[in-house]
């Protein structure tokens, strides 16, 4: 079919169909005639008329189809898109949506087609020139595999034509923008913001009441926790008190959609383990790419995914699931890719092991703890049971304790920066003790080191010991079961400690460590770091050789 | 600026003092015309600082914007309607651009009491269009130098270049943010205030000659830089200019 009878063909039918039909004021002649067709087929007379120039331009390749989905509302239906083609180019914007039953029978098809188009297909830039073009006003090199495409691009509504670029760039001011330039002088024909969810900034109160800052998406009365101001997207989802849900997400037989990000109105957050769980998880991804220039749990940015809210934090539902899900309360997990689960701690007047428990997510070192399980898995990758296990779990209340220290001021009790571990939502005491392992029934030292087989091997027992080397080497101090003294490198000098462990336990340690290879690595990268007989190499050896390990 | 206002009174003083001889002249021409360029005298340099909400929190900037000598454009003439007293008009056109200094203090997105500062200047646009009603009085000081002392009061449209916020770049961490420009809009804002002068003429021939003139036009325009704030600044100043004179 030529040019001009489609065109003409498209006229009548979009005149019969009671469709608009734009043409270009000035062009007279039904023989070039631009404009556009935007059609809305769902009758059988209008899918008569247009659906056979549909196909034939299918068959002819001025159609060709782009995707072909199920559709999730009818079962047996399909839909089918397909873009236009002028001359093998596509026309941006220009495309078609036909619904169709199990027989393949259109049902009804809706969209633009563009007519009139008389340009030359050849470009005379090359691919090669608007990369460097689109990287130069982007600011910021692209990615390799991000290559431009040629297109169609209609000029007012299709009054005119032009052959152009299209490039989809990330800038340097974390925007995504879509540049169109012209294919035959360069010159940038249109761009806009194509980053299509908006950062925004909220106050949410935390679990403990405080009130933060909180970095979310969207706007106009609808927000959700996705922080997209950060490198990774931050992701928190609630879970909105269903453990079946829950656990078929994390068992890989459902997948969250939309509905399972945490959501709020008007952008003043009230959900605290919502808010902790999504602001300190931004907190972590701080502080790791600030103390150790590290992007993330992968150092690749992967998307750091939240839970929370997976069981209700009531007597029913303790009554209902405590025992099937005791982790969906008085837990906090990292369940692989990203994915952190945080309990909901006990309702009012429940106590486990004496203690009452708050959503676990209002504790910044239990969040940071658990993200760094995540750097874990995607560094050493420490065997979660015995040894490695324990060092596994001490690198993770090493780092939790140390971004409270990067972000809370020192001192006792809420919001404070001290060596207990979860002791802001677990009441009193918290979990465990890096100063007095012991405190907790943890051992202090190797000799008094668990070698049974309960707890994967006694992780969260033996951390004792690596957690008690950590705070002698920074903070000084005598081991109370070799009564041997430690000169730490001192509070001031937090940092080299933390950097000698995060060399060590990222860099150095194997899967299968014991803590006899930590107390290696670990000298090794105070010196890497430090020097030879540095203060920190000194403050490690002296703190490893305290707690027995040698 | 208030020992230049001192210093063009005594100018104005001074020539206006004239022997007795010049006050016996005769001036025999009814309309004066004049018409020339010169400048005006910095002197209304202004600041200005406001808040603004950013990451739940507020954003404060501070500008000053300067004030530079600029040219003059300047028509006027009177009309003599009894022995030398005339009455006249003129329009004064002064534009100017200057480079405002801004200044502010950012929130970081993620956490409170975490400003980062950033600086930097943008260009702003000054310009008076003044209309002045001119009663004079003439001094014929010689056969070829005349003077016409002027006063009146002047209205004046004041056109202003203002910062509304600070335009800037972060990226991750957002720890400090780069100054990239500031948002700005024109306010124009009319006032009334007033002018005194001295026009001294130099006559080639018997209706053309070259021209002095010293004045002083002075008004306080009330801008808009939205948000419902305004700020008062000062307007006009004191003028040196010359140019050609037409005597009827």
């Amino acid at each position: 079919m030529s040019r001009w009878r489609k065109a003409s063909m498209l006229a009548c039918l979009t005149a019969a169909i009671g469709v608009t039909w734009t043409p270009v004021p000035s062009a007279q002649a039904p023989r070039g005639r631009s404009g556009v067709a935007e059609f809305a087929a769902g009758s059988l007379p209008d899918l008569r008329q247009w659906d056979p120039i549909a196909e034939s331009m299918l068959r002819s390749g001025e159609l060709r189809v782009r995707q072909v989905r199920q559709d999730t509302q009818f079962t047996g239906r399909r839909v089918q898109r397909a873009d236009q083609y002028y001359r093998g180019v596509r026309v941006f914007g220009a495309d078609i949506s036909r619904q169709m039953d199990d027989k393949g029978v259109v049902l009804s098809m809706f969209g633009h087609i563009y007519t009139g188009i008389e340009i030359s297909p050849d470009p005379t830039v090359t691919a090669d020139a608007v990369r460097t073009a689109v990287t130069e006003l982007a600011a910021l090199e692209q990615a390799a595999d991000n290559q431009p495409e040629l297109v169609v691009l209609p000029i007012d509504d299709g009054a005119t034509f032009r052959l152009a670029w299209r490039m989809r760039a990330v800038t340097d001011r974390m925007d995504i923008v879509q540049y169109f330039m012209d294919a035959q002088t360069g010159a940038v024909l249109r761009q806009y913001s194509d980053r299509q969810t908006q950062s925004t900034v909220g106050r949410a109160v935390g679990v403990l009441g405080d009130s933060k800052k909180i970095s979310v998406s969207g706007g106009a009365g609808s927000f959700t926790a996705r922080d997209v101001l950060r490198p990774p997207l931050v992701e928190t989802d609630d879970m909105k008190g269903d453990p079946i849900r829950t656990l078929n997400y994390l068992d890989g037989r459902i997948a969250l959609g939309p509905n399972d990000i945490a959501a709020d109105t008007d952008n003043n957050w009230t959900d605290g383990a919502v808010n902790d769980a999504h602001v300190y998880a931004g907190y972590t991804y701080d502080y790791y790419f600030k103390r150790f220039g590290r992007q993330g749990l992968d150092n690749n940015n992967i998307r750091i995914r939240s839970l929370v809210n997976p069981v209700r934090r009531t007597a029913q539902d303790v009554a209902l699931y405590f025992n099937l899900f005791p982790d969906f309360f008085v837990n906090a997990f990292y369940a692989g890719n990203g994915v952190m689960v945080y309990g909901v701690g006990l309702p009012s007047g429940f106590t486990l092991g004496g203690q009452s428990w708050n959503h676990l997510a209002g504790a910044l070192d239990i969040v940071a703890h658990e993200l760094t399980h995540g750097v874990t898995d995607y560094s050493s990758g420490l065997i979660y049971r015995n040894e490695s296990g324990a060092l596994n779990e001490a690198f993770s209340d090493i780092i939790g304790t140390s971004v409270e220290f990067f972000f809370q001021p020192a001192g006792s009790g809420d919001l404070r920066a001290d060596y207990l571990c979860g002791e802001d939502v677990v009441k009193p005491g918290g979990l465990r003790s890096m100063e007095n392992p012991q405190v907790f029934g943890d051992p202090d030292h190797y000799s008094r080191r668990f070698l049974g087989m309960a707890d994967n091997g006694g992780v969260h027992i033996n951390s004792g010991i690596v957690n008690q080397a950590f705070y002698l080497a920074v903070e000084s101090g005598t081991n109370r079961t070799s009564n041997l003294a430690v000169q730490g490198v001192g509070s001031a000098n937090r940092e080299q400690m933390e950097k000698v462990f995060y060399r060590a336990f990222t860099q150095m340690l194997p899967s299968n460590a014991n803590f006899s290879l930590a107390r290696a690595a670990t000298i090794q990268a105070a010196r890497d770091l430090y020097g030879a007989a540095s203060n920190a190499e000194r403050a490690v050896t002296q703190a490893w050789t305290a707690v027995g390990v040698n | 600026m208030r020992r230049r206002l001192t210093a063009a009174a005594f100018l104005v003083l001074i020539v206006a003092a004239q022997p007795a001889s010049a006050q016996d002249r005769q001036w025999t021409e009814r309309i004066w015309i004049g018409v020339g360029g010169g400048v005006q005298l910095a002197g209304n340099a202004f600041d200005d600082a406001f808040e603004l909400p950013l990451y739940t929190e507020t954003e404060r900037v501070t500008v000053d914007y300067p004030s530079k000598s600029g040219p003059v454009f300047d028509v006027r003439g009177g009309y003599r309607v009894w022995k030398r007293l005339t009455i006249g008009a003129g329009v004064t056109r002064y534009s100017q651009r200057a480079d405002a200094r801004v200044e502010a203090q950012l929130p970081h997105p993620f956490f409170d009491n975490q400003f980062r500062e950033v600086e930097g200047e943008t260009s702003t646009l000054r310009a008076e269009t003044t209309a002045h009603l001119l009663l004079g009085w003439m001094l014929p000081l010689s056969d070829r130098m005349r003077l016409v002392l002027t006063a009146g009061p002047s209205f004046m449209n004041v056109e202003q270049t203002l910062v509304t916020d600070v335009k800037y770049s972060e990226t991750y961490p957002y720890d400090t943010a780069e100054f990239t420009g500031a948002s700005t809009r024109r306010s124009s804002r009319s006032a009334t205030g007033f002018n005194a002068g001295a026009d001294f003429s130099w006559m080639f021939s018997n209706r053309i000659g070259a021209g002095a003139l010293v004045q002083i036009a002075r008004a306080r325009a009330r801008l808009s830089p939205g948000e419902g704030r305004s700020i008062t600044v000062d307007a006009g100043g004191v003028q040196f200019g010359g140019g050609l004179r037409l005597f009827f």
